[in-house]
Formats: C-alpha cells, structure tokens, sequence
C-alpha cells in the first residue's frame, strides 16, 4: 500500500479567513486508494484543510498537488473538473428537492442528461435506499438517509478523491457505523478517501494513515495502529469511551 | 396522461391570455381599468422581487428603489434624450440591471438579514435623495408633465398618442408576457435549479460546482431591469414622478403578495398579485364589500392574519396540497377498480 503514488500532496500550505490564519505550514501526503483521516479538536483547521484542497478557501501560501499537479490555484468548479468532490460538514443537502433532484444536482456541471441519469440508476442500484426514496423529498428523510444522499452527492461525478467532513456529525451509533461503511465500500471501488472525523476511534479504524491536526499544524501522523499507540494522541483524542 | 390532461397547462395560459386581453374590454370607466393596470404592475413587480425572494432566498427589501428610480430616469432624462416609450423603457431597464449589478455585489457581500437591512438603507437614502435634491428633481415638488408614449403608425402620418387607460392598458401587456415567459424561462431551467441550490443550501451549492454570487447576481439583475422598465412606464403612465415613487410600502405590498400568494411559485406569485391589488379595491366605499374607510385597513389586516394562520405555505402551497390530496384519492379510486 505504501508504495502507491501520492494522489494529494500539500507542501507548506497556509491558509485562513482574512486576517485570521487556520492552517500553519501544513505538508502532507494522501496515497492513492487510501482512506486517510484527520482528526482533532475543534478548531484546530480540520474543516479549513478540506474547503483549501477543494479551493473554497485559497491557500495563502504553499503548494498543493494532485496527481502530481499542481493545483494551488483553482475554484471549486475546476477541483470537480479534475475529480476532486466534497461532502460540507452537517446537513448539506437540498431539503426541498426530492433524492433523485439532489443527485441531479450533484451531476450540475455535467450536460449530458443521458449520462447522469444512467450514473443515478447505477447509483439507485448500488444504495437501495436512494432508490426507495428516490421521488421522497430529502428534508423528509432520517437523518442517516440524509446523510447517505449526500456522500451520494458527491458520488455524482465518480471522483477520484472525496472528501468528507464529519460525515457522522449527529448520528445514532448504528447509523454510524453504517456510514462508515459506506465510505469503506466507496473505497473499495476505487476512490481515495480524505475523512475529517470527531469520532476519532472509529475514524482511523477504517482508515490506512491518520493526521492528528493541532492549533492548525499537523502535529502527529501515522498508520492508525502507531496514532492508536502513540501515548498522547491517545490521551488527547481517544482516551475517553 | 390524456391528451386533455396533458393539454390542460396549455389551455390554462391561452384562457388567461384571452381573458387578460378582452377583460378591460367589458367596462368603459377608467377606475376599472386602472386597478387592471395596477393588477399587472403588481404582477411584472412581484414576479421580478421572487426571482430573487422566492428562488435565490435573497429577500431583498431594497427593489423599490429600481421602481422609483427607473421612473425619474424616464423623468429626467427622457425629454433631454428624445426617447420614445421604447426607448424610455429601455434605457432605464438597462441602467436600473446596472445599478442592481453594483449594488449586488455591494450587498451579497453580506447575508440574510443584514443583506436585508442593507438594502432597505439604500431605498431610505434614494427616498431623501429624491426628496431633497430640489434642482433634480423637484423634491416634494415631484417633476410633472412626463410626456405621453407616442407611436408613428409605419406607412401613414398618422401618430397615435397614448392617453386613454385602455390604451395604456394594452401598452403594459407586452412586459406583463415578457416577464412570465423569462420568469417561466429562467426558473424551469438548469438556471432555476441553480437558484434553488443556492437558497437551499449555499455551501453544498459551492461543492457542486455552482457560484452562488453568480447566480444572486444574476436574479438581482434582471429583476432590477425589469422593475426598471415597469418604473419607465409607471412615469409615462400617471405622467408625474414623485418621492413617494421610491416607496417603502412598496417593499410591504411585495412581500404581501410574494409570501402570502407562493414564494418561488409562478401560479402563487400570479394570484397573489391579483388577490392583493383587488381585494384592497373591494373594501373600499363603492366596491363589492364597501367596508366604512376607517375599518377598511383593519379588514385588510384581519384577512392577513386568518390566510397566513390556515394557509402556512401561502394560497399556492394550499393550491398544491388540496390537488396532491385530489389526486391521491383518485387514484385510491382507480385502484380499486383493478
């Protein structure tokens, strides 16, 4: 697995609002067909890190790659473009139009009507509640479908990186743990995971690397079983049951 | 689906057409008439304030300003430019998209309530402005004796000037239709989906791909023209432009019909538009209801709060609701007979 190219890379990229700098000469490398987690305590830059990779915040300073790209400057319609998706943190979908309008929206940049009804049939057969709920308004649907509808969202335009942030933000535990199977079944079929995660247990037991983010600089990383053994990144983030 | 059926929405708009046309033609007084000429006012006002209210969610209290302004372009400059009623129109259409352009990216900057508030500033200041600015425009003094539109007939020497209410009546029909079909066009389209993405959810309308100032912008705008161009006909119309052109209450009656007819509905914005243009009239001494002036807002108020308290989701959303429920037992009805 190590030996597999770097799909992700950030070189000392800085980044923030204004005046007020989040992430802190961050570097890191994503491998393809991983899932990689970032945990850390709120407000220590995990959500910045994905909206800068996805380019809804621009990088102040540093550099970031994709496929050995470089990417640094770009919006989040050219991050689509070239197979990067994004799943924003909480409910983030579009209540009042039905499951079958949402995907359509994941697929807006597409023209070709054709296709992206074909990707939302395959998408349909692939996740059998999507289907049951397909013609349902997705404001009336449990928070767990919601949140099925959009990781599916982002499936649209078969990324080849995803990117998701607190995808379990206020779910039963069942439901939980059904996301993250999902996300290791999105996985498996070949996307690259980057999974930003409060539940920082369950994260990085799914996950083949981890970043512990702090004060917005990564501050550990590792393959899990090292995070899980590392004395105070279990102190800090997974002590407590 | 029966070709009747199918066939229904089609049928729906050529009846209204019909009945738009020839309504004025069944009364010969001017009062009549005018609350006519008020109705698609009302109708090419609200549809441009939805676009932005009802489908991009940026309620914007600020679009009398266009009205108003739109109205003292034609005003001012029209007789300095030599303008006919074409012309007028669309010079202040095409100066109010630009002043919504500038004002738009002045405000989205800001959301929600503050964008709200933002605007009802600039419509507060347009009014002192007007008010005060005597050498421009008169102020409280209004600037009188706007010029009626004049038409050379093509071929003859004969001009027709514009002066009865039934003809003025028939001047306005034309931006009534051009603003439902670019209503109807831009809402039904991938634009529209846009609009509602951005109102539902502006972050997740970022991770598809869509801009969401972009898409403001672009409902700002073009309502702004059009209420420009509705502002041009409004000063050729009464023929005076006055402060109170650039009205607050305007914002009021927007939100009124908009809210309480159907935010983001064509059908809710349309009935809405005719119910509070008319109802206000048949409270009045004279009309259907005659109530006595004094309790005339009171009633008005009264029919508010009874629509809002069983009607939630506006007269379109119980429109919606009742037909849903219709169709549903019919359809109980068919299964049984299988």
């Amino acid at each position: 697995m190590a030996s597999e190219p770097l799909i992700l890379e950030l070189r000392n990229v800085f980044s923030g609002y204004g005046e007020i700098e989040v992430l802190k000469d961050v570097s890191l490398g994503v491998r393809k067909g991983q899932i990689v987690s970032v945990i850390g305590a709120n407000g220590a830059g995990k959500s910045t890190l994905l909206k800068t990779i996805f380019g809804i915040v621009q990088p102040t300073a540093g550099q970031i790659l994709f496929d050995g790209k470089d990417i640094t400057k770009r919006s989040p319609l050219e991050a689509l473009k070239i197979g990067i998706s994004y799943v924003p943190e909480g409910r983030t979908n579009f209540p009042a139009m039905t499951v079958q309008e949402n995907l359509e929206m994941g697929a807006f940049i597409r023209d070709d009507t054709r296709a992206v009804a074909e990707e939302i049939d395959a998408l349909c057969r692939r996740f059998p509640i999507l289907q049951e709920k397909r013609h349902t308004s997705v404001g009336n649907l449990s928070g767990g479908q919601q949140q099925m509808v959009e990781i599916a969202i982002a499936l649209m335009l078969r990324p080849k990186l995803m990117l998701v942030d607190e995808p379990t933000l206020g779910l039963a535990p069942i439901l939980v743990k059904e996301v993250f199977r999902i996300i290791q079944e999105i996985n498996q079929s070949g996307t690259t995971v980057v999974l930003v995660e409060q539940n920082a247990r369950r994260a990085l037991e799914i996950s083949d690397y981890g970043f512990v983010l702090e004060l917005g600089a990564i501050r550990f990383q590792g393959e899990p079983e090292v995070l899980m053994h590392n004395t105070e990144v279990y102190e800090a983030y997974l002590g407590s049951r | 689906m029966t070709a009747l059926a199918r066939a229904r929405p089609w049928l729906l708009w050529v009846a209204g057409g019909v009945l738009v046309l020839a309504l004025p033609l069944q009364y010969s007084g001017g009062y009549a008439i005018n609350i006519m000429i008020n109705t698609l006012m009302w109708i090419v006002f609200a549809l441009s304030f939805d676009l932005s209210a009802g489908h991009v969610g940026t309620v914007s209290l600020g679009h009398p300003a266009f009205f108003g302004i739109g109205a003292y372009l034609t005003a001012l400059l029209g007789p300095r430019l030599g303008l006919g009623y074409l012309g007028n129109t669309l010079l202040s259409a095409s100066l109010m998209a630009l002043l919504a352009l500038v004002a738009g990216v002045a405000f989205f900057r800001v959301r929600e309530v503050s964008f709200a508030i933002g605007t009802l500033g600039a419509v507060i200041i347009a009014q002192l402005i007007a008010n005060n600015a005597y050498d421009l425009t008169g102020g409280p003094l209004c600037v009188k004796g706007i010029a009626r539109p004049e038409f050379a007939i093509p071929f003859t020497d004969v001009t027709l000037k514009v002066i009865h209410p039934l003809q003025y009546y028939y001047l306005l029909v034309p931006l009534v239709v051009f603003t439902i079909v670019l209503y109807k066009a831009m809402t039904s389209s991938r634009i529209g989906r846009a609009f509602i993405a951005v109102r539902e959810d502006e972050v997740r309308a970022s991770a598809v791909g869509i801009r969401p100032l972009r898409y403001k912008l672009l409902a700002f705008v073009v309502g702004g023209g059009i209420i420009g161009a509705l502002g041009s006909f409004q000063a050729q119309y009464v023929t005076v432009v006055c402060p109170s052109e650039i009205a607050l209450s305007y914002t009021l009656n927007l939100l009124i019909i908009v809210f309480v007819g159907g935010a983001g509905s064509l059908r809710g914005v349309l009935l809405g538009s005719v119910i509070f243009s008319v109802l206000p009239r048949l409270l009045e001494q004279g009309g259907a209801l005659s109530i006595p002036p004094a309790y005339q807002q009171v009633a008005y108020g009264l029919i508010l709060i009874l629509v809002v308290l069983f009607m939630p989701d506006g007269i379109d959303g119980q429109i919606r609701r009742m037909t849903d429920k219709w169709h549903r037992s019919r359809e109980v009805e068919v299964g049984e007979d299988v």
